[in-house]
């Protein structure tokens, strides 16, 4: 028997890789074995690599720009946000011990699947995004999906096997029904704009609207839980003698730094 | 083995647009990096395979949704055609300018057809077309376009080099 010469082996090399490469990737689209998703770590890699660029040149770009008044207003504001943050984990203590009296986490609708983005879409001011998991996972379109803290990001709107295509709530296309934490707890539709915000059109006149108050979603959407973190409102529009007012919100969560999300999904059964 | 160590490098470039590129801040985001990359070897290499790398790109944006239009892969199959027609019949494969102007009216029919495709959606749901954001796309892609096909004409022997010593072939071409 004659052993493979070296060179024949060399020869062989990108016939093995190339292929090898083609196999798993294409078979990572449809094949339900974890096994064969490795690819897709290796995509999520590189989105890692240019999120990370990404955000350093954000932040390079930011700290050159903010001037000492912005900054003592940002401080004033981390502030006031630590003395909020502070009161929250007191309520989110008390609001555990009342679920574990209630049993309130058995009746929850909804499970989660965690996923990593593994590419983006090309559009500077509307984005989507992909996931490395798909219908084998139990993901359906329409379902919510949410960063780690629970922040909504947007909705999946299509899938294939083992990927899933989200639509973030600033996209042209994304409305999302939204709740505002105000003392009439306004509701309304949030439309995207296509350009990182949001707009929350034919809010009724007697509604107090103002700036810098929360918008959560309202949970009036089948798929979509109550309570989600949506942004907060910069600017409110609209003249007192127009019958409709309208309001801008910031999203929370910038989708294009995202690199790890979660899919809330309709339990079973219920 | 060509065609495989073809195929490799179509994956690394795919993943290299989709995952990495994307991910960067504007501009670079927008490189078109595939479709730059392919028309250069079908032009400058005549490596036809990169036909079918193009076409290949538009399936996979087509199938993650990921594209500009709804139907990514008209717009790339039919660019990729005027490529190879120009290159054929039109300009010249060696000279710098004869690849700046074969890569650029494949650039300005891939466009054309995406113009196209929107025209058509535009038409039965006109809210669903961004006309400033594409149009912004289109402008910002074409320096980028540009400095791809130069940083690629006036490297290629490096670029070959480094493919040489990363696959153990002597050339690619």
């Amino acid at each position: 028997m004659e052993f493979m010469r070296f060179s024949q082996i060399r020869r062989g090399l990108p016939l093995i890789l190339g292929g090898f490469f083609i196999f798993f990737w294409v078979g990572s689209f449809f094949a339900p074995w974890p096994w064969m998703r490795w690819p897709q770590k290796v995509q999520h890699i590189f989105v890692e690599a240019g999120t990370l660029v990404f955000q350093r040149s954000q932040w390079w770009s930011k700290a050159s720009i903010i001037t000492p008044e912005e900054l003592a207003t940002l401080e004033a504001q981390r502030d006031a946000y630590a003395v909020g943050y502070a009161q929250s984990l007191l309520l989110e203590e008390e609001n555990v011990q009342l679920r574990e009296l209630l049993n309130f986490l058995d009746r929850q609708p909804y499970d989660y699947v965690t996923g990593s983005v593994i590419s983006r879409s090309i559009a500077s001011t509307s984005t989507t995004f992909v996931i490395d998991r798909g219908s084998v996972d139990g993901l359906y379109t329409g379902a919510p999906v949410i960063t780690g803290q629970g922040v909504y990001v947007g909705k999946i709107i299509a899938l294939t096997p083992t990927t899933a295509t989200i639509s973030p709530l600033t996209n042209t296309t994304s409305a999302t029904a939204v709740s505002l934490l105000n003392e009439t707890r306004t509701i309304g539709i949030a439309q995207g704009e296509g350009n990182q915000v949001v707009m929350i059109h034919y809010i009724p006149q007697n509604e107090q609207v103002e700036a810098e108050e929360m918008v959560v979603t309202s949970g009036l959407e089948s798929s979509v839980p109550s309570g989600l973190f949506v942004g907060i409102i910069t600017e409110v529009r609209g003249e007192t003698s127009a019958p409709f007012q309208e309001a801008i919100v910031e999203p929370w969560v910038d989708a294009r730094m995202v690199r790890f999300v979660s899919v809330l999904l309709l339990k079973e059964g219920i | 083995m060509k065609w495989f160590l073809g195929l490799g490098l179509w994956f690394f470039l795919v993943v290299f647009e989709l995952s990495f590129l994307r991910s960067l801040p504007f501009p670079w985001m927008m490189l078109p990096c595939v479709f730059g990359v392919s028309v250069y070897l079908l032009q400058h290499h005549h490596i036809r395979q990169a036909m079918g790398w193009i076409v290949g790109y538009g399936v996979i944006l087509d199938l993650l949704r990921q594209g500009l239009v709804p139907f990514e892969t008209l717009p790339l199959l039919l660019g990729t055609a005027a490529a190879w027609f120009g290159s054929k019949s039109f300009f010249s494969h060696r000279s710098y300018y004869g690849l700046l102007a074969n890569t650029f009216f494949a650039f300005g029919v891939l466009w054309i057809v995406r113009m196209g495709e929107w025209g058509v959606l535009w038409f039965f749901h006109p809210a669903s077309v961004m006309w400033k954001e594409n149009f912004s796309v289109f402008l910002v892609q074409i320096p980028l376009f540009f400095f791809l096909i130069t940083f690629l004409f006036f490297s290629a022997k490096k670029i070959r080099r480094f493919l040489a010593m990363i696959f153990f072939t002597p050339k690619i071409s």
